[in-house]
Formats: C-alpha cells, sequence, structure tokens
C-alpha cells in the first residue's frame, strides 16, 4: 500500500513541477466553464423555460457539469497506450507491483488534483458571476451524490483503461480515443442534460455505462430522483464495473501474450 | 512540405478516417445542439437561427484552415527541448516559414469543401447581404487567418523561451472556440475582452456582421488594424526569441 501512495504522490508533484504547464491547464479549464456559462445565460434571457429546464436549475447542471467533467474524465491512463507502443511496459512487468494498482494510483492522484482546484475555480467563478443555481443542502442527497461520483470515476478509469489496450494490437491509439471521447462527452450528457430526449432513445441511454458517468451523478445533486431511479441507477453502475473489469482483465491477459516489448 | 504532408495520410490510413470521423462528428454533435437550442428560444443574442449556423460555420472555416496549415505548429516543442531545431536554422529556408507549415493536415482539408458549401448555402437562405458584403466577408476571413497566424508565430517564439507549447496552442484554441456562437451572447466586460483584447470577436464574429451588413466602419477599420498590428508584433518577438535559443540537448 505504501508504494502505491508513494506513486499517488510522485505524480501530485509531476503535476506541480511544470507550473507554468499547470497554470495554463487550469486557465483552459476556466474558459471552458465561462464559454458554457454564458451561452446559457443567453439562452435564458429570451426564454424562461428551455428543454423543459427553468434556468437555476439548468445552470446549475451546466456548472456542476463542467466541475464534474473535469475530475471523471481526467485521466492518465493514455499514458499506458504509449508504454505498451513504446515497450516501456516491459519496466512494469519486472517490478514488484500491481499494473492496475500503480495505474489506479496515478489516476487518483490526477483526480484528486483536479478535484482541489476544480472545486476552488468553480467556488470563485460563482461568487464573482453570482448565478442563480441551486445548492443542494439535503446530506442523504449529498452522499449518494459523492457515492455515484466515486463509482463513475471507476468507471470511467476501466472505460480509458481498455482504451489504452489497443496499443497491445495497434499502433493506432490516439485516434480512437479521440473519436470515443467524442461519443462519450455526448452521451454523458454535457452537451444538455440526457432526459430532453423522446423516451425511447432516454431509455436506450439509460442502459449503457455513459449515463451514469455525468448525467445520473448530476440528477442526484438536483435531488430529482426517486427510489426506484436510484436503486436503477447504482444497480447499472455497479453492473457495468464489473463487467467492465472482467473484460479489462481479459483484455490485459489477452494483450500481454501478443506484447512483444517493440522498440526496447 | 505539403505533399509529403498528405502522403503521412496513407500510412496511418485507419487512424486518419478514425480522426476525420471524430472531427465530423464532433462538428454535427454542436451543431444539432445548436439547432435543438435556438429553436427552443427562437433567437440567440438577437440572431435567428440561420444567422447563428452561419457564425458556427465561419467559426469551423477559420478553425479549420487555422489548423490544416498550422499542425506543424503542434511539433515545435520538440524540437527545442531535443535540439533539433539546429537542423532547421542551418537549412536554406526560412526557418520560420518552416516552423509554420512544415505540415499541412489533409484531414482539415477535407473537411473545409463540405464547409464551403455550407456556408454558401446558409448565405443564400439568408439573403440579407449585397456584393460589398461578400468582399467585406472575405477580406475579414483573410484578415482572421492573418491574426491567427501571428498567434501561430507568438505560440513558436514562446515555445523558444519557455519550452512550453502545448497548453499554450490550447488555450489559444479555447479561447476561439468563444466564437462558435455570436460575440453578443456574453456579457460586458467580457464582450469587449474577447473582442478586442484576445480578440475572438475581431476574427470570428465581424467577417459575418460584415456579410449581415450589420459591421460598423470603426470596428471594420479596428478589425484591420489589428490584424496589421499583431502581425508585425508577432514577426518582431519571434526575431527576440530567436536570440534567446540555447541548442539545449543538441
Amino acid at each position: 500500500m505504501k508504494k502505491y501512495l508513494c506513486v499517488l504522490k510522485n505524480t501530485i508533484l509531476e503535476f506541480l513541477a511544470y507550473r507554468l504547464n499547470f497554470l495554463m491547464w487550469r486557465v483552459r479549464a476556466i474558459v471552458s466553464i465561462l464559454i458554457t456559462y454564458f451561452l446559457w445565460k443567453s439562452v435564458f434571457m429570451t426564454s424562461g423555460t428551455v428543454l423543459g429546464y427553468s434556468e437555476n436549475r439548468m445552470l446549475t447542471y451546466i456548472i456542476v457539469m463542467i466541475t464534474l467533467s473535469s475530475i471523471i474524465f481526467s485521466t492518465q491512463t493514455q499514458r499506458v497506450a504509449s508504454e505498451i507502443n513504446q515497450g516501456n511496459l516491459s519496466n512494469f512487468l519486472i517490478r514488484p507491483i500491481n499494473f492496475f494498482k500503480f495505474n489506479f494510483a496515478r489516476e487518483a492522484a490526477d483526480k484528486i488534483v483536479n478535484c482541489f482546484f476544480s472545486l476552488v475555480e468553480t467556488f470563485l467563478l460563482v461568487l464573482i458571476l453570482k448565478p442563480s443555481i441551486i445548492i443542494q443542502t439535503d446530506v442523504n442527497y449529498l452522499l449518494l451524490f459523492l457515492t455515484a461520483v466515486i463509482l463513475s470515476s471507476i468507471l470511467y478509469f476501466e472505460i480509458s483503461m481498455i482504451l489504452s489496450f489497443i496499443g497491445f494490437w495497434s499502433h493506432e491509439i490516439w485516434a480512437p480515443r479521440f473519436l470515443f471521447f467524442i461519443l462519450v462527452s455526448f452521451l454523458s450528457g454535457t452537451y444538455f442534460p440526457l432526459d430532453i430526449f423522446p423516451g425511447i432513445i432516454y431509455n436506450f441511454l439509460k442502459l449503457l455505462p455513459f449515463t451514469y458517468l455525468i448525467f445520473f451523478p448530476l440528477k442526484i445533486y438536483l435531488g430529482e430522483v426517486n427510489f426506484w431511479q436510484l436503486w436503477y441507477g447504482f444497480f447499472t453502475t455497479m453492473f457495468w464495473i464489473i463487467y467492465l473489469l472482467i473484460f479489462m482483465v481479459f483484455l490485459w491477459k489477452k494483450g500481454l501474450k501478443a506484447y512483444t516489448s517493440e522498440g526496447r | 512540405m505539403s505533399s509529403a504532408s498528405f502522403e503521412t495520410f496513407f500510412i496511418s490510413r485507419v487512424g486518419a478516417v478514425l480522426f476525420l470521423a471524430g472531427k465530423v462528428i464532433r462538428f454535427l454533435f454542436f451543431f444539432v445542439f445548436l439547432i435543438i437550442l435556438v429553436r427552443q428560444t427562437k433567437a440567440l443574442a438577437g440572431y435567428d437561427l440561420w444567422q447563428v449556423i452561419l457564425f458556427y460555420l465561419t467559426f469551423n472555416f477559420i478553425d479549420s484552415a487555422t489548423q490544416m496549415l498550422f499542425r506543424e505548429v503542434y511539433q515545435f516543442r520538440q524540437k527545442i527541448i531535443s535540439g533539433s531545431f539546429d537542423l532547421l536554422l542551418v537549412k536554406p529556408i526560412n526557418t520560420l516559414f518552416r516552423s509554420l507549415f512544415g505540415w499541412t493536415d489533409i484531414l482539415d482539408f477535407i473537411t473545409l469543401i463540405p464547409l464551403i458549401g455550407m456556408i454558401i448555402y446558409t448565405a443564400v437562405r439568408i439573403s440579407k447581404f449585397n456584393v460589398i458584403g461578400i468582399l467585406l466577408y472575405f477580406l475579414l476571413l483573410a484578415n482572421s487567418l492573418l491574426i491567427a497566424t501571428s498567434f501561430h508565430i507568438i505560440v513558436l517564439g514562446f515555445a523558444i523561451l519557455t519550452s512550453e507549447i502545448d497548453h499554450a496552442i490550447m488555450i489559444y484554441r479555447d479561447f476561439m472556440g468563444m466564437g462558435k456562437l455570436p460575440i453578443n451572447i456574453y456579457a460586458e466586460p467580457l464582450r469587449s475582452f474577447v473582442t478586442f483584447i484576445i480578440p475572438v470577436g475581431i476574427m470570428m464574429s465581424f467577417p459575418v456582421d460584415a456579410l449581415l451588413r450589420i459591421i460598423t466602419v470603426q470596428n471594420f477599420m479596428i478589425s484591420l488594424g489589428f490584424g496589421i498590428g499583431i502581425f508585425t508584433l508577432s514577426i518582431v518577438f519571434w526575431r527576440h526569441s530567436l536570440k534567446y535559443y540555447t541548442s539545449a540537448s543538441s
């Protein structure tokens, strides 16, 4: 356990070592919030309700969505694909460490840094812009929200690792990731809330894992889920976590057989 | 250089097709999002649906043209930190030209063709323009590309001074992303900031304003003045930064 804490600590220090890089990265996050915020603010200037959402519900949705996105979609797993392609994976295979725990520690470090700075930036922007947003005060909803965020982070880690394992069989590692990320962004609800879709499409989306990355935790934060929806949401999230875990380990074992340490 | 860049497309065909698909899907997702949004509200910051679409298409045209031309900039950092920039300096070719235009991205070139068709179709649907409007639109588009060139030169200079480029170029692109929509949606003082300081408004909104005949003479003159000014400044900055190149790692 101690060695993985060391990995976590070192990854955080890595972020802070390149301070200018780090500063610019945070500027990007703020710009992203401003663009989305002003777009929706402008939309609500002419309409009290848009897509069935009132101004405060929608603004809450997009502000929490941007904060959540920068936490859940932040990942270090893209490094795995490069490590496989360049043969650097061999360095990990001969070390007395668990590859998945090692990567999970790197991922956790990334999320800790993102979580801290995202929350600070969002707090400051809310103070400056003073949007009319919903502050959830019900402890039960907040605890469920936190649980959903942790589960969605695990889910995204697994999805992203599986994508990186493409590196075992192909050098085309960035293009599938780029395409996949665009699809995930849309299907997880970062463009707009998924419940604006017609019932049949929305019900289909609820079967996919992507809904539970952003949309489901957000609906919990807004307090817009009943007992049945909570049960269904957490059950489906757990189903995908277990299913993808099995698939990820299966791919890893298959991949190792195909791995030739090319490039070393 | 361009033909060599185009040939790389055929080396990794699967990757290229996936990247192209990603770019098209990303464009379509936001396009659908805009249509759903503006249909709900009837207008966005005073612009109707077709006008908003024209802003979005013009933004995509400038963005794709810029990425097509300046893809080499994204590889510049590696040349600086590895010291292989030395090899460019000794070649009998203008170093700035080579660093800017060394790799033409065929994927962005492919997306430009349907974009031009969509811009023409949308402009005809709006039918609120005249010959002068069209000429000013082209002139301000050229001016936008000049400003984009200047920013890329500044990013190159910045890379020599700090070895940093990845986030600098992405920040440029994030700010430019604010021009996907009419700049009037942003509240003051942010609107003035993104119009004249960054200057997303000058690059992305003013050409469309010219086509719709709602641009003021003052904004038109500011736009051209800014283009020439920042281009001159970027060249001066590039020459200045070259003096600080240390040829590290070579």
